[in-house]
């Protein structure tokens, strides 16, 4: 293992677009915390304050910030995805294989990465968020309650990587791997659209207690693993926090995990079919 | 005989190997061997399968059929480790220096990054090490792969068209590598479609037509036959009957200023001046000679097409 994130590192941290976006990703999520924190726009007349709205409150703090800071996870992506289809253009998984790296080794390679940068966000998203939270407790209790959004997170990111890594491998072009997300992520929102017209249930295509099977399509049940906070008005006027807690759809973590071993099997059963 | 056979030890053996792609079979039924500390020419046109062949043995290309087996052992990616080879163009990362990209080389073929150094300094790049890949010529490119290639004191080197696109200089100064090479006992099998190439650097060659292979054996051996000779004299008529009358030769062409005589059995030169100079014929140009690789290689193929 540390023979092959040796190998990786020289890959990686000698690649100028890895710097950039590694430094983009964080960069993005630090004005991700500082804006919410400071930013008070006026909406319809009525001054919005995401602080007084309880946006930093424990435990929903742990939701609120996982979901938002969830988007940057592409800068990430993007890393993986020109790690990966660059081995194809440079010819060097080709000569990777016949200096003695097997193909099993060299998928294990690329996946150790993508742990590696995994595991660094969700430690930095930790941290984030607990500064926040600390800041904005004012002199509330520290709570630790909805800290399971944390693995939320984690394994979202890991199946997102483990399917941008697969893409890579099958389309071998970075330009061509990116796009099909895109189309990826449009066919699902397709499929959901049919769903809901044929199930009458039109407009809770995004609605998780609504039970449609497309909510468990790969990135819809990545992206439902972390849903958009439960929003109570009565909070807004009684001057209380609007947010409420409710925990991660255990459901969706099932799931998602199973698509990502899929995606696991179906890289290396590429790689393996695959002629040179 | 027995004893040298058993002295012969098999670096490569493939058996039946076929790889077949949608309506295109590129190694069809493929045998062949290699032994240690010979210099192999593996010969053919554009599309005789070499580099499917190599890229099989090297475990880049899966087979149909057929199976095959490094240092009498079934092929495994510990095998490749006791092997250098480059494929077709030098593969690297543009934007690492040459000894950033070895060291990852060393690292897959888990060898002491000591060696880079010394690789480096033995193809001529050890003033270039710090310098990114992508500043590099072809002819430097190259070099690095060889380089890359011999990180693991290989036992056996493959070169797949080592010297394709590289200027007259580049060609010589790979050549000359690789005969430096091939001085310290390495096994080599040099992919190719310069006969000119194998037949300067390789002492056997193996010929592939359409994946299958033609022959295999050592360079001088290729054809049976035993020859020709160039015989000129002034009376190039009297000349003539008289070759017609002598039993050695079994075609006789005029070529030029003299006649080209091919010889069924083996006659030295000396004997066939004699024997023309005793009837009466003064010779002004008498040559003996064993026909190119080139000129066989196209004998061969021939035969195949005619077939």
């Amino acid at each position: 293992m540390k023979r092959l994130l040796a190998i990786e590192w020289n890959k990686l941290f000698y690649y100028k677009s890895t710097r950039i976006f590694t430094l983009l990703y964080f960069v993005l999520l630090i004005v991700i915390g500082v804006i919410l924190a400071f930013i008070k726009p006026t909406i319809g007349g009525v001054k919005l304050d995401i602080v007084q709205l309880g946006f930093f409150k424990f435990p929903t703090i742990w939701q609120n910030i996982t979901y938002l800071v969830a988007i940057g996870k592409i800068f990430l992506a993007i890393i993986i995805v020109l790690n990966i289809t660059n081995e194809f253009s440079n010819g060097t998984l080709k000569q990777n294989l016949i200096d003695g790296m097997s193909k099993k080794e060299f998928l294990y390679s690329k996946l150790l990465t993508s742990f590696v940068l995994v595991a660094i966000s969700t430690l930095f998203v930790f941290f984030i968020t607990l500064i926040l939270g600390l800041v904005f407790a004012k002199g509330e209790s520290v709570s630790f309650q909805g800290i399971e959004f944390m693995s939320a997170y984690f394994l979202k990111l890991v199946f997102f990587f483990v399917f941008c890594a697969f893409l890579s491998l099958l389309l071998k072009k970075s330009a061509l791997a990116l796009l099909g997300i895109v189309v990826w992520w449009i066919g699902e929102a397709v499929i959901k659209t049919i769903e809901a017209v044929a199930t009458m249930n039109i407009g809770k295509e995004g609605d998780t207690n609504s039970f449609l099977l497309s909510n468990y399509l790969p990135l819809s049940s990545s992206s439902n693993l972390i849903d958009f906070p439960k929003i109570k008005i009565e909070g807004f006027i009684t001057g209380q926090s609007i947010f409420v807690y409710q925990s991660v759809n255990w459901s969706f973590f099932v799931v998602t995990l199973l698509y990502t071993a899929l995606f696991i099997w179906l890289a290396y059963w590429l790689l393996k079919k695959r002629d040179l | 005989m027995v004893f040298l056979f058993l002295l012969m030890e098999k670096v490569l053996e493939i058996s039946n190997l076929t790889k077949k792609y949608k309506n295109l079979t590129a190694v069809n039924d493929l045998n062949l061997s290699v032994e240690k500390g010979n210099i192999y020419g593996l010969l053919g046109p554009n599309g005789s399968g070499k580099s499917t062949t190599l890229g099989v043995i090297l475990n880049v290309v899966n087979a149909t059929a057929g199976s095959w087996k490094w240092f009498n052992e079934e092929p495994t990616t510990d095998s490749l480790k006791r092997i250098g080879a480059i494929i077709e163009r030098p593969n690297f990362y543009p934007y690492l220096s040459a000894e950033k990209n070895l060291q990852i080389v060393a690292k897959i073929k888990g060898v002491s990054p000591t060696k880079i150094d010394e690789k480096l300094a033995l193809v001529g790049l050890i003033e270039r090490k710090n310098d990114k890949f992508s500043t590099f010529s072809l002819g430097m490119k190259q070099r690095l792969a060889i380089a890359a290639a011999l990180l693991n004191d290989p036992e056996v080197l493959i070169l797949d068209e080592p010297t394709n696109g590289l200027d007259p200089q580049g060609i010589i100064q790979i050549r000359e590598l690789i005969m430096k090479i091939a001085e310290l006992g390495t096994t080599i099998i040099l992919a190719s479609h310069l006969l000119d190439e194998v037949e300067k650097v390789c002492s056997h060659v193996i010929i592939l037509e359409r994946g299958k292979t033609l022959y295999s054996g050592k360079v001088d051996e290729m054809t049976s036959d035993f020859g020709y000779v160039e015989i000129g004299a002034k009376n190039e008529h009297q000349l003539k009957e008289m070759l017609e009358t002598v039993p050695y030769f079994e075609k006789i062409v005029f070529e030029k200023t003299y006649y080209k005589a091919f010889l069924k059995e083996d006659v030295a030169a000396e004997a066939i001046n004699q024997l023309l100079f005793e009837k009466g014929i003064v010779l002004n140009h008498l040559v003996k000679k064993k026909e190119s690789l080139e000129q066989q290689f196209l004998e061969l193929t021939k035969k195949q097409y005619s077939k």
